[in-house]
């Protein structure tokens, strides 16, 4: 049996604007197991980096965590002093960004921004954390570590930074790691390299990764479980190749439809019409309906629960996947209160 | 048998590297080295490759934004390099751009009607009111409608604002569109709809387009042909459903089975190519591509391949092709 390593329940962060408050991400329930890669997709706009930095106890006024859990290893995060949630940080859950020439240090070696971690972290003297830095390097398969680990970032590669920033992450032997775009910036030759990395790695330190990206291709090819967000919810949940194969959620359905595939050479691609509502401007109903095309009166009115699929693996947001009963119920109350 | 709109031939750019403002530093950057090729009327031809391969730099020099060092463009008969400024100028309506990012291209203190209207404004066409109404019919033509010629780019959603961007290049009628990572900064959904729009444009106006993309897939959906560049020069060069069916050349085959793809089961068998791209300051010798290439042989090291045509028709630059 596998064990539950971060567990996110009902987690809803709201910031203030000019506007009023705002739910950036609302109500978003998961989790992750040890060992487990698990993909978090949507398109720009649908929160997937504030769920990630939710995690991290990283978001800062004027966004708060509004009400939710999140567990790790059964602890909880929310309303942990920020002492302590900063020695999680780094040691128990680790994250590499997207831009690691904006994430590194310009003007600390490579070696001194690997070390000062597990000098923090794992109290290591200077001389034992400056090897580990070396060993850490090894590990991620930077030639000539020796070397390297006296550089400054500008002296490596896009790939190589990266590496680098995965070395740091890694450091500690985080149980959780998420990577927000971690191969976004890098061309597709070391994308590849990249990704190969992280699972080697996975494979043999067994930590819990949470995969945040708006690329299918890469979810595909590197996660067991996917989650889907759209305009700041849950839309679908599910296994990889179920969702893959037979999308449950007529947002998921249309945004494989719109990706072109090689070898499946599609004379018009399909693309969604409008464009993903701002926080704070949802439409009544399924956010998704104005663009969805399948959308009748039920979903202009009310919105769905996340269903149950019946086989039993995921769960989608669509009044299509509920018991026909319970939307009968729905349409029926809302038109007995109608005017 | 269709017209030859653009042909390039031994296009070179190298840049000097300039370290400080005394450098002695006589070494030069070889962003693009010897490239060939032609674009027909009517067609897309697409140039993949990953940073620093060269193919932006290669799409300004066709559009003589860039200076190239050496070589030749012809441009529907005429030798573009040649021309005096003035004609160049006057040649530039039949040749526009898109360029990636739909933020910084547009300047952000004119309103959408100035923005479109500049080109047409710089050629002095129509009178005010005219070029007003060409605005206007262009916006709906990119699917935008009328109402939008007087407001300001921050306005618009990045997809929008890409429609402003092709339909400022549309406004001269141009018969070539260099689409540089046109698609690239814009999220699936939103980059569906514009594949689809330049593709439509394509059609009702018998646009040719240069179409320079890292984005193998949406290569693939958009166009006839493809050449692919490494370190500054083309490797391979053929119809896309051929070269993506069978590569010929080893790096191309690297780059297509690193695609991650978007469905469960049947990836291509994946080759990690170990190594970053080496410097085109200071590029390998021979073959550029044999320190990463894994069916390197010695003469691949002394040698430099020539870009030669294969008997189905594409050129490839490889001693040993994978097809052969």
């Amino acid at each position: 049996m596998s064990r539950k390593l971060l567990e996110v329940e009902g987690l809803t962060t709201r910031f203030s604007t000019a506007g009023g408050e705002v739910d950036v991400i609302e109500n978003v329930t998961f989790s992750i197991d040890a060992g487990e890669t698990v993909g978090l997709v949507g398109e720009s706009g649908s929160g997937k980096s504030v769920t990630a930095l939710s995690i991290l106890g990283l978001i800062k006024p004027p966004g708060r965590i509004a009400s939710g859990s999140i567990r790790l290893d059964g602890t909880e995060l929310v309303g942990m002093p920020d002492r302590a949630l900063r020695s999680i940080r780094g040691k128990d859950i680790s994250m590499i960004f997207q831009e690691p020439m904006t994430s590194l240090n310009p003007v600390l070696t490579v070696g001194e921004q690997i070390a000062e971690v597990v000098r923090l972290h794992q109290g290591l003297n200077r001389r034992d954390a400056w090897l580990r830095a070396i060993d850490m390097l090894r590990q991620v398969g930077i030639p000539s570590p020796e070397e390297r680990v006296r550089q400054y970032p500008h002296q490596l590669s896009g790939g190589m930074r990266q590496r680098v920033m995965i070395a740091i992450a890694l450091a500690c032997r985080p149980k959780l790691l998420i990577a927000d775009e971690p191969t976004t910036a890098l061309d597709v030759t070391i994308q590849a390299q990249i990704l190969e990395l992280m699972r080697q790695l996975n494979r043999e330190y067994g930590m819990g990764i949470l995969l945040v990206t708006h690329d299918l291709g890469v979810v595909a090819q590197m996660c067991s479980r996917v989650i889907v967000l759209y305009a700041g919810q849950i839309v679908e949940q599910g296994p990889t190749e179920e969702m893959f194969r037979s999308p449950k959620h007529p947002y998921t359905e249309a945004l494989l439809k719109s990706i072109p595939v090689i070898g499946e050479r599609a004379s018009r691609l399909y693309s969604i019409p409008g464009s993903i509502p701002a926080p704070g401007q949802q439409p009544q109903g399924c956010r998704f309906h104005p663009r969805c095309a399948y959308a009748v009166d039920l979903c202009r009115r009310t919105e769905p629960g996340l269903f149950r699929l019946p086989d039993g693996t995921g769960t989608a947001k669509c009044w299509k996947h509920a018991d026909p009963d319970e939307a009968a119920d729905a349409d029926g109350r809302k038109e007995a209160n109608g005017p | 048998m269709t017209k030859t709109l653009v042909e390039v031939s031994g296009l070179k750019k190298y840049f000097p590297v300039r370290k400080g403002m005394f450098s002695r530093d006589r070494r030069v950057v070889k962003a693009v080295d010897g490239v060939s090729f032609t674009i027909r009327e009517g067609e897309t031809l697409a140039l993949v490759g990953e940073s620093g391969c060269g193919k932006s730099t290669t799409g300004r020099m066709i559009l003589r934004l860039i200076e190239p060092t050496a070589g030749k463009v012809t441009f529907d008969g005429r030798d573009l390099l040649a021309l005096p400024a003035r004609q160049v100028r006057e040649l530039r309506k039949d040749m526009q751009i898109v360029f990636q990012d739909p933020f910084g291209s547009l300047n952000p203190r004119l309103k959408v009607k100035d923005i479109i209207g500049e080109p047409l404004r710089a050629q002095r066409i129509g009178s005010r009111k005219e070029r007003l109404n060409e605005v206007k019919r262009l916006l709906e033509v990119v699917g935008l409608s009328p109402g939008h010629a007087d407001r300001y780019p921050h306005e618009f959603s990045g997809g929008q604002r890409q429609r402003i961007s092709i339909a400022r290049a549309l406004a001269l009628s141009p018969k070539l569109v260099v689409c540089d990572e046109a698609v690239s900064a814009l999220d699936v959904s939103v980059q569906a709809q514009i594949l689809n729009l330049l593709e439509d444009l394509q059609r009702d106006f018998g646009l040719t387009y240069l179409f320079i993309s890292h984005n193998l897939s949406v290569v693939h959906h958009l166009s006839d042909r493809v050449g692919v560049m490494y370190l500054g020069k083309l490797v391979e060069l053929g119809p896309v459903d051929r070269i993506f069916a069978q590569p010929a050349h080893p790096y191309t085959q690297a780059l297509l089975s690193a695609i991650p793809e978007p469905k469960v089961g049947g990836q291509r068998e994946r080759i990690v190519l170990q190594g970053d791209v080496p410097s085109p300051v200071n590029p390998p010798s021979g073959c550029r591509f044999h320190t990463r290439c894994p069916y390197a042989r010695p003469d691949c090291r002394a040698q430099d391949p020539e870009f030669r045509e294969l008997a189905d028709g594409r050129h490839v630059a490889c001693h040993y092709p994978l097809t052969e």
